[in-house]
């Protein structure tokens, strides 16, 4: 038994739908922010493993990218993440409810 | 794959953006901390900017082996960013010198149980924004904006995404002493992160699909070549895709974001983000589905007519029941939205491909005359109030006691409307009679319908402005500065209103300019003497 392309994409769905699920279920700011982190990385699971297989060097080239950006937006997002926690001294976000949704 | 120097005007708009921002930064850091140099620094720029992009105008051409085009359109659209980021940096000014006096600290809500802890330190000890900073961002998201709407390949298009998106999550969040402004950022961002993922994944898919392709014309050959047989996974990428991209634009079901962070965010940032990512976004639209994907047109057309459809109808419904300006404002540019999806759609049929963007290139114009005037003058009423709030019922007996601000308000509450003489009238106009044009018609009628919808709750401003006795007198007090971002966009919205010819000959001649999509240098990962040659 051979493990293929497709193995690597099946698990790469499987990490995405984790890390949907994840967004859409918990509460907590810093989970959700987790979870979206892993939908990143079955990105770059999904990109190197089409970019090993075809092949073509392109895929790598942009999980670099993907990779780049997400750490700018974990820079980003746990500074706003910090800033709700000195007003509310909670990350919860059923909590951060003035507006509403 | 060779470096061409000429390639540097394709980006060359964007190369000054960075620059301005950069120069913004170091003069407060390191020169002068007063406001009027730092706003004058960044509108200089910005006039800097449009002045490039007028001459980097060529010949259509792509740059940069592909990823980013050198045309017509283009340069229309970052002439339009530059425009609503200097009407936004001109307004900025006045409203974070009004925050910075009246320094609302007491509305700080109490946290239960929990004393409230301190408000962040801020170094030099000022409560407030520092305007440097903002500006920064501003011309950050403005210049991510441009790479989004020049993008012709995969990666500039996420990179032009994120690059905007980064810095519009700082700005909605850039007063942290008020409670609204940080929830704002944090479901701007945790949203928009979200989003993020499903364009990202969709774009694996369709990399994966069409044989490692991110060239949009390449991938445009690659799906003509499979035809009847492209796998199940390339339509998975495609909706994906454009889940990604409706979330920026907030068209419904996923606007839920955007009345929140309109409400949230600081009004000049609201009154940028109404306008800049959508027409950013709209534009990476039209090339991707109008350009690389008019095969596919089966696919992903039912699916936006639905969208389109939903999102002004929905938007124009739930408008009417707001009673904050700003939070009504956002449902009617989720509203705008819908129309302007007509436009894609349109374009997605190759006969009138051209004079469908040129129509939402006018219409783009014209929404951004009328809803950054709008914004400005929901500024000005604000700020009569103690507590700086923005109720419709603030309205109430304006055209007594300002005349001349009602006036500016009603001609932008009757152009938003779509009622001629004014500039949106002509933008739905063109719009709708494009939508006609590519057999849209069933659409375009429910879009007539929508704007009699939207008629109600604009007019409703009128009738309170003119009609209503005034419950309290209000000081409105107007700077230069916000004159003239008013004046700009009353003679917009009239000028386009009387004589429309010359801004829609622009846009055609901006839209049938449009790059062809050039090819790119393929590289063989096997072949090890290609890739030292590309690295030559």
């Amino acid at each position: 038994m051979t493990v293929g392309l497709s193995w690597y994409l099946w698990l790469s769905a499987l990490l995405f739908c984790i890390g949907v699920a994840g967004v859409l279920t918990r509460r907590n700011a810093l989970i959700i922010f987790m979870s979206i982190e892993l939908m990143l990385n079955a990105v770059n699971l999904a990109f190197i493993s089409f970019g090993r297989y075809l092949p073509n060097i392109d895929g790598q080239v942009f999980v670099f990218f993907v990779m780049a950006v997400a750490a700018a937006e974990v820079a980003v997002g746990l500074a706003i993440i910090v800033t709700i926690f000195r007003h509310k001294e909670t990350v919860d976000i059923d909590q951060v409810n003035l507006m509403k949704w | 794959m060779t470096f061409n120097p000429s390639d540097l005007w394709a980006v060359a708009p964007e190369m000054v953006v960075l620059a301005v921002a950069l120069a913004v930064i170091l003069i407060e850091l390191l020169a002068t901390r007063r406001e009027g140099v730092l706003q004058g620094v960044a509108a200089v720029g910005l006039l800097a900017v449009m002045a490039v992009a007028v001459w980097s105008l060529g010949r259509p051409t792509g740059a940069f082996n592909g990823m980013v085009a050198r045309d017509g359109l283009t340069v229309f659209v970052k002439l339009l960013l530059a425009g609503v980021a200097l009407l936004a940096v001109l307004m900025s000014r006045d409203y974070l010198m009004g925050l910075d006096k009246s320094a609302p600290t007491g509305v700080r809500e109490e946290v239960k149980g929990n004393p409230p802890l301190p408000p962040p330190a801020i170094a030099g000890g000022e409560a407030g924004v520092r305007h440097g900073e903002y500006y920064a961002l501003l011309l950050l998201a403005t210049c991510g904006m441009m790479v989004l709407a020049s993008a012709t390949n995969l990666v500039t298009l996420f990179l032009g995404i994120e690059t905007m998106s980064l810095a519009l999550y700082v700005l909605a969040g850039i007063r942290p002493e008020r409670p609204r402004s940080g929830e704002a950022a944090l479901k701007y961002f945790l949203l928009g992160a979200f989003s993020t993922g499903f364009l990202l994944y969709g774009m694996a898919l369709i990399y994966g699909t069409t044989g490692g392709q991110t060239n949009l014309s390449m991938i445009s050959k690659a799906v003509a070549d499979l035809g009847d047989g492209a796998p199940v996974m390339l339509f998975a990428g495609v909706g994906l895709l454009m889940v990604g991209l409706l979330f920026k634009v907030a068209a419904v079901p996923f606007h839920f974001w955007s009345p929140d962070v309109y409400q949230g965010a600081p009004t000049p940032v609201t009154a940028f983000m109404s306008v800049g990512p959508k027409a950013a976004a709209l534009m990476a639209f039209i090339r991707l589905f109008g350009w690389a994907l008019p095969d596919l047109a089966d696919v992903w057309g039912p699916a936006l007519w639905m969208v389109a459809a939903a999102t002004m109808t929905i938007g124009n419904i739930v408008a009417i029941a707001q009673r904050d300006i700003k939070r009504m404002l956002a449902y009617s540019s989720i509203a705008h939205a819908g129309y302007l999806l007509i436009g894609v759609l349109a374009a997605g049929s190759p006969g009138v491909r051209s004079a469908a963007t040129a129509s939402m290139l006018f219409y783009l114009v014209a929404y951004f005359l009328m809803n950054i005037g709008a914004f400005t003058i929901a500024i000005l009423v604000s700020r009569a109030r103690p507590d700086g709030d923005y109720q419709i019922d603030d309205y109430q007996g304006l055209g007594a006691s300002h005349p001349y601000l009602s006036a500016a308000m009603a001609l932008f509450m009757i152009s938003l409307a779509g009622i001629p003489p004014t500039a949106g009238f002509f933008g739905k106009l063109y719009l709708f009679s494009a939508g006609v044009n590519a057999g849209l018609v069933t659409l375009v009628v429910i879009a007539v319908l929508n704007s009699v919808i939207s008629v109600y709750y604009y007019l409703r401003i009128v009738v309170y402005m003119l009609m209503r006795p005034q419950p309290s007198p209000v000081e409105v007090r107007i700077s230069p500065a916000m004159t003239a971002v008013v004046l700009v966009c009353v003679v917009g919205v009239i000028k386009f209103g009387v004589l429309p010819g010359s801004m829609m000959d622009w846009a055609r001649s901006g839209a049938e300019n449009m790059a062809q999509p050039t090819p790119q240098v393929v590289v063989d990962v096997n072949d090890p003497s290609q890739i030292r040659q590309s690295d030559r």
